[in-house]
């Protein structure tokens, strides 16, 4: 009878904690970057890749005194890729008013439950990895720093065709709302090539681990080459799966190929793969160095591309404050909306969707590392 | 083509059989849906992993690993659910139990070893061969044998040990089997161990076969080789062999046939086809109620 | 009664609530009504919402698996499908959410019905796996059905409810009083359920399906009706879901959430309403609120899981409740006699069951062969046989549970062989259990209403809307079930739980439950097994007023004492075959009798109980 009574306390208790971690004190002249995203959970590698970005990007600044003349600090909130704690984070975010920009989240499908509260709200919200073909039409505070699939896939059949000389094409695409779209794209980029003749397209659970039938279809095909519309946990394991039965078949992926798990996973099975980035770790301009540095020491790896399209949002966000001394949402967003950035992706500006503009190259793996071919 | 589906699905339905035994010896003993067995196959190929990352002989982390899950296996019972068989709980409070063990041991692997798919040596691969002009690899060949020698010692001490006698006693009769004076207790612990073990060298042959490792890999293996132990009627080894071949082949011949998208719901439309058909599964008894 | 000055302090709080309930819930009601006007931050406003989804949600898996013990653990598929349904008809079809909220719960019951009638007769983990399964398949529709459901893309811009005009969003707080209004519909449709002949019927399934199934209760019937409501309001909820997050995908209805809701049902305390509430505020605000265990979150989910099993299986508000149960009003069991109505006979001495060459083999064995008996109206009839003879085994024949073999049974001058068990007691045959089963949970009165279920005339649609005919027929049941259980001696136990009474009583609450089906035929076997000669000679007389109240009464009996004293007649079983039959004076003397019973074996087991 006793326990009982322990139990109703308790949860009288957690109620109350409810409303306390609600309140929170506010200091002088902050500006807050927020960034969202499953820091726990199956893939909270890349939440973590868009918390440690961010830091990075953020304590550069502070470094520098600030922008604008508030001091920046970054706030980081774990969804669990669950669309509901998604939006829930969103409710949170908005009502805190030093909270100028937010970052994320990883999949579109949980950020699209948070971004009507980000428009309504007016806080500008700019995702590195969202690939919903309409996210960016939730309205005009909604930003994607991501590779644009048309052009990015443009870059890919250029790799496929130049690079690997390859003739007929297979296309694995994962079943999510990217994967669907990409494939929709990519049919068409193949066929409106006259080298290239695509002759079977397979679809495929995003991360599974068996491949047989796609792969024993490709070759009864007799494809040269397979484009994977996928991830890394997609493209690795179809990769060592078919290279395991045809060492030969090339390989060609996106731009979210671009993260060093892929060739301690891959290992040699991964090599010659083709893909496209926007940004690349081997470069000497002293802006990526001094970020691929830094990630390294934090991470213990270096940066993906979708980590480095965190830390250009986070980058962006900043520079507007800087530039318009203000943590004014809606001045933010016109700033953002109207940027030329220029970042460790290149040269950003998004044009009237929302979508940034890249110009790509094409990168392939040799001998365990990731080249630029073209 | 067809005969291409078939193989490949004989050799991932085999590995399931092996998962599948572990749910069906569990059951047979407790009548327990034990859920964190997915969990614990996750924490078998993670042990085996660890013990590549010092630099071991893949084959001291199987030992270890096996020896380790099988420990698993037990504390789980003897923390987690021994307490509720004293109780005499209902059975969903094992079953809750069992889930929130899951997400304990998941969650742990993901602390410790991160959420990201890591690599794992492909401990078996022989290059590919031509199996009556059909392209098999030889991990596929590997996977079934060895899944095929495990699932005959098992039967072994099952069927011919004294202790394998003793659970079955058990099994048929908890209360009888105690009056004949076998230790019921020290039957669960080895049930568990033997449950536990068996997961670990499941997960270390599906780690192996598909060369990768993460905290998450039980789960659907987990539901899916459930099915299977189900399917074939719960409780009964061979049926495990059988649901998890039919499983596995199902779901190569559904992604071959109608997309691979259709892969995963593949084992739950057979499995319940053949319930709504057969209540207790292909093999499985049909017990007379006593009134 | 006495508990506001006995019972402890959670009985006597209890029993305050109950006293003042309507006050209670009006002021509960008005502080929920209240709660948004005061809540500034609207973050914490979006977890009421949530948690009333969930509340909701639990509600409905509460039916099946609280109630009637079936652990579902796919509603999650409901959830999407009620979601789906009205995103689609309202982003494609032009329809307004409230609209679209009807068909979203039919569709969802369908999908329930589907699912439910033929997997229903599976049991246990077997259903179970069928309703897990059944969530992975509908994922997988939602996610390859492109042309209708956009497939992965999942449905977006989902137009928030518009009521009279008034877009119902969190910031004016209408998202939050529509859910709450459901929630609330939803609460008071399962009250009205719960507290019916068929809340009463579920519990009875769960407690023990062949006993139910003995006192004519149509499981199957109940079973499929607790899933398909259970489906609906889970429809329901979802369709209030996808117009408050105003985008889905098949990846928003997962295992997880199945899960998510189950555990709700069990940590708030299955079977009960109450449980529901708390169970959703603790478990949807949980990780909001441990926000600060970072990464360790799930691992104190887990443990949380675990430990509340172990130590609070029944849920946190989970316990039995020992305040009085509750008559319907204008039933007074004070002033209701102990004086059992008689039964029309007419004294006429003509069979009223007979039962002609009956075979009953389980595989080659023949446990009951060529077996002929009468029973005439008003008269006690006993068979006795050494263990094994056979004898409960008729009475499975004469109740439905086994089919025969050969042979022939007409009761009331009708066959009855392949007669279902609910349609034999309907006829007027009923039985108590050799091992005593009882629902053991249930309060002694609820065990006897439960008798009285086949011949409580009202329907589904009475009980919701509690019509004259709904509280009429009550108020009739709960009196017959008091004098029942008054003229038995058990008065004085109503409110007690089955399981708490000691044996021999226990004993007698299963005669009185058999009474309570109108039963013309009362079969008992071994009543007075384990009881001391003080109580058996009470059952005796109760029997024998049975009897002369005009009930018939077929005995199983190994007291000797008993038997001799009560029979007007004694068949002899042995073997599975009658080696004897006559007045007990006549049996007493019969040589093959005192060998079957003798033959071999000490004097000793002459006395023996079993």
């Amino acid at each position: 009878m006793k326990r009982r009574g322990i139990f109703l306390a308790l949860s009288i208790l957690v109620f109350a904690l409810i409303f306390v971690t609600g309140a929170g004190a506010a200091e002088e002249k902050i500006a807050k970057i927020a960034v969202y995203g499953p820091m726990t959970g199956e893939h909270a590698e890349y939440g973590l890749g868009f918390r440690y970005a961010t830091e990075l990007q953020v304590e550069k600044w502070n470094k520098q005194g600030g922008a604008g003349g508030y001091k920046l600090e970054v706030v980081v909130f774990d969804d669990k890729n669950n669309g509901e704690e998604a939006a829930t984070i969103a409710e949170r975010v908005v009502e805190d008013l030093d909270v100028v920009g937010i970052i994320g989240s990883y999949v579109s499908g949980v950020s699209m439950a948070a971004t009507p509260t980000f428009q309504e709200a007016g806080l500008v919200n700019i995702s590195a990895s969202a690939s919903h073909p309409d996210f960016t039409s939730a309205g005009d505070y909604i930003f994607r720093n991501n590779t644009v699939i048309s052009v990015e896939g443009a870059s890919t059949v250029r790799g496929v065709d130049k690079v690997l000389g390859a003739k007929k094409i297979g296309l694995l695409s994962i079943m999510t709302d990217w994967g669907r779209a990409t494939a929709a794209i990519m049919t068409k980029l193949i066929e409106d090539n006259p080298n290239l003749t695509l002759v079977i397209h397979e679809e495929c659970t995003d991360g599974s681990d068996d491949y047989s039938t796609p792969i024993a279809n490709f070759k009864a095909a007799g494809v040269d080459a397979v484009i994977i519309v996928g991830m890394h946990n997609t493209f690795v394991p179809f990769a060592r799966q078919y290279r395991q039965q045809d060492p030969k078949i090339g390989l060609a992926a996106f731009a979210n190929l671009y993260d060093d798990q892929v060739l301690k996973l891959g290992g040699e099975y991964v090599e010659n793969t083709v893909f496209p980035v926007a940004y690349f770790n081997e470069s000497d301009e002293p802006n990526i160095v001094e970020f691929r540095d830094a990630f390294h020491a934090r991470a213990g790896k270096n940066p993906s591309s979708l980590s480095a399209q965190a830390y250009d949002a986070a980058g962006m966000i900043c520079e507007a404050i800087e530039k318009t001394k203000s943590n004014d949402r809606a001045k933010i967003r016109d700033y953002v909306a109207n940027i030329n950035y220029d970042g460790v992706g290149g040269e950003i500006k998004f044009d009237s969707r929302g979508e940034a503009q890249k110009v790509f190259m094409v990168l392939q793996i040799k001998d365990g590392k990731f080249v630029k071919v073209d | 083509m067809f005969f291409q589906y078939v193989f490949n699905g004989i050799a991932v339905g085999m590995a399931y059989a092996l998962v599948a035994v572990g749910y069906s010896l569990v059951f047979g003993i407790l009548r327990l849906i034990n859920f964190s067995h997915g969990a614990v196959y996750a924490f078998g190929a993670h042990v085996v992993l660890l013990f590549i990352g010092l630099r071991y002989p893949i084959w001291i982390g199987i030992l270890v690993s096996i020896f380790l899950t099988g420990i698993l296996g037990v504390l789980i019972d003897k923390f987690a659910l021994a307490p509720l068989r004293k109780k005499k709980s209902l059975p969903i409070a094992s079953l809750i139990t069992t889930i929130g063990v899951s997400y304990i041991i998941q969650n742990l692997l993901m602390i410790f070893f991160g959420s990201e798919r890591k690599s794992f040596p492909n401990f078996f691969d022989m290059g590919g061969l031509n199996l009556a002009n059909v392209p098999v690899t030889s991990s596929q060949l590997f996977l079934f044998v060895i899944s095929l020698l495990l699932l005959l010692v098992l039967t072994l001490i099952v069927k011919k040990t004294r202790i394998g006698l003793a659970m079955q006693a058990v099994e048929q009769n908890t209360k009888a089997a105690h009056l004949m004076g076998i230790n019921v207790n020290f039957v669960i612990t080895f049930t568990f161990f033997l449950g536990g073990a068996s997961a670990a060298i499941a997960g270390a042959l599906m780690a192996g076969y598909y060369q990768l490792v993460y905290p998450t890999m039980g789960f659907l293996v987990g539901l899916k080789a459930f099915a299977a132990a189900i399917l074939g009627g719960i409780g009964i080894l061979y049926g495990s062999v059988v649901g998890g071949l039919v499983v596995g082949l199902s779901e190569s011949l559904a992604s071959g046939y109608i997309g691979g998208t259709y892969r995963d719901a593949a084992a739950f439309v057979i499995l319940i086809i053949i319930l709504i058909i057969k209540p207790t599964g292909l093999f499985g008894k049909k017990g007379i109620s006593k009134v | 009664m006495t508990i506001l000055q006995t019972g402890n302090f959670w009985e006597r709080v209890e029993m305050f609530f109950v006293r003042h309930r309507l006050s209670v819930i009006a002021l509960l009601v008005l502080l929920l009504l209240g709660l948004p006007l005061v809540t500034t931050p609207s973050y914490v406003k979006r977890i009421y919402v949530l948690i009333m989804i969930y509340g909701t949600l639990a509600l409905g898996l509460n039916l099946p698996t609280g109630y009637t013990g079936q652990v579902s653990l796919g509603n999650a598929a409901f959830f999407a499908i009620g979601a789906y349904t009205s995103a689609l008809l309202v982003t494609k079809a032009g329809f307004g959410f409230f609209t679209a909220l009807p068909f979203a719960a039919l569709l969802a019951g369908v999908a329930g019905l589907t699912v439910g009638l033929p997997s229903l007769r599976l049991s246990g983990s077997y259903l179970s796996i069928v309703t897990l399964g059944f969530a992975e398949i509908v994922r997988m529709i939602l996610a390859n059905w492109q042309t209708v459901t956009n497939g992965p893309m999942g449905v977006k811009n989902i137009p928030r409810p518009f009521f009279f005009g008034i877009e119902l969003s969190l910031r004016n707080n209408g998202a939050y009083y529509l859910i709450l209004a459901i929630l609330l519909f939803t609460a008071l449709l399962c009250y009205v359920v719960v507290r019916s002949k068929i809340g009463r019927a579920f519990v009875a399934i769960k407690e023990d399906e062949l006993a139910a199934t003995m006192m004519g209760i149509k499981t199957v019937y109940y079973k499929v009706l607790a899933f398909v409501l259970s489906a609906a309001i889970s429809g329901v909820a979802g369709a209030f879901y996808a117009h408050f997050m105003r985008y889905i995908d098949p990846n928003s209805f997962t295992f997880d959430t199945s899960i998510l809701i189950l555990s709700i049902v069990i940590l708030g305390g299955m079977g009960t309403l109450r449980g529901m509430y708390l169970g959703a505020a603790l478990l949807v605000s949980f990780p909001e609120v441990l926000r600060f265990l970072d990464r360790y979150r799930f691992v104190f989910y887990g443990l949380v899981l675990v430990l509340m099993m172990r130590f609070r299986p029944q849920g946190i508000l989970g316990w039995q409740s020992k305040i009085p149960y509750r008559f319907p009003s204008g039933a007074d069991p004070e002033i209701i006699d102990a004086n059992l109505e008689s039964v029309p006979f007419s004294g006429e001495k003509t069979p009223l069951i007979e039962v002609k060459n009956v075979v009953k083999r389980f595989g080659g064995l023949a446990a009951v062969s060529d077996v002929s008996f009468y029973v005439d109206r008003g008269e006690i009839v006993s068979i006795i046989g050494p263990n094994g003879a056979g004898k409960t085994t008729i009475f499975n024949i004469l109740t439905g549970v086994y089919e025969i073999d050969g042979g022939e049974i007409l009761f009331k001058n009708r066959s009855i062989h392949g007669t279902k068990p609910q349609d034999i007691v309907k006829m007027g045959v009923s039985r108590t259990f050799q091992n005593i089963r009882l629902f053991p949970n249930m309060r002694v009165i609820e065990n006897v209403l439960v008798g009285t279920h086949i011949n409580t005339r009202y329907g589904f649609f009475d009980a919701v809307f509690r019509t004259e005919g709904f509280r009429r027929e009550e108020r009739a049941k709960t009196e017959r079930a008091v004098k029942i259980l008054k003229s038995i001696g058990l008065g004085y136990r109503m409110h007690d739980y089955a399981k708490n009474l000691p044996y021999g009583e226990q004993r007698r609450l299963e005669i009185a439950r058999a009474i309570a089906t109108d039963a013309k035929l009362i079969l008992l076997d071994e009543p007075a097994a384990g009881m001391n000669p003080q109580e058996s000679n009470n059952l005796l007389e109760f029997v024998r007023l049975l009897r002369d109240r005009g009930y018939t009464i077929l005995l199983i009996e190994h007291d000797m004492n008993v038997v001799m004293n009560i029979s007007d007649r004694i068949y002899v079983l042995d073997y599975g075959k009658l080696i004897a039959q006559g007045l007990p004076s006549e049996i007493a003397t019969n040589s093959k009798v005192i060998e079957a019973y003798l033959g071999g074996v000490s004097e000793h087991a002459k006395h023996k109980r079993t």
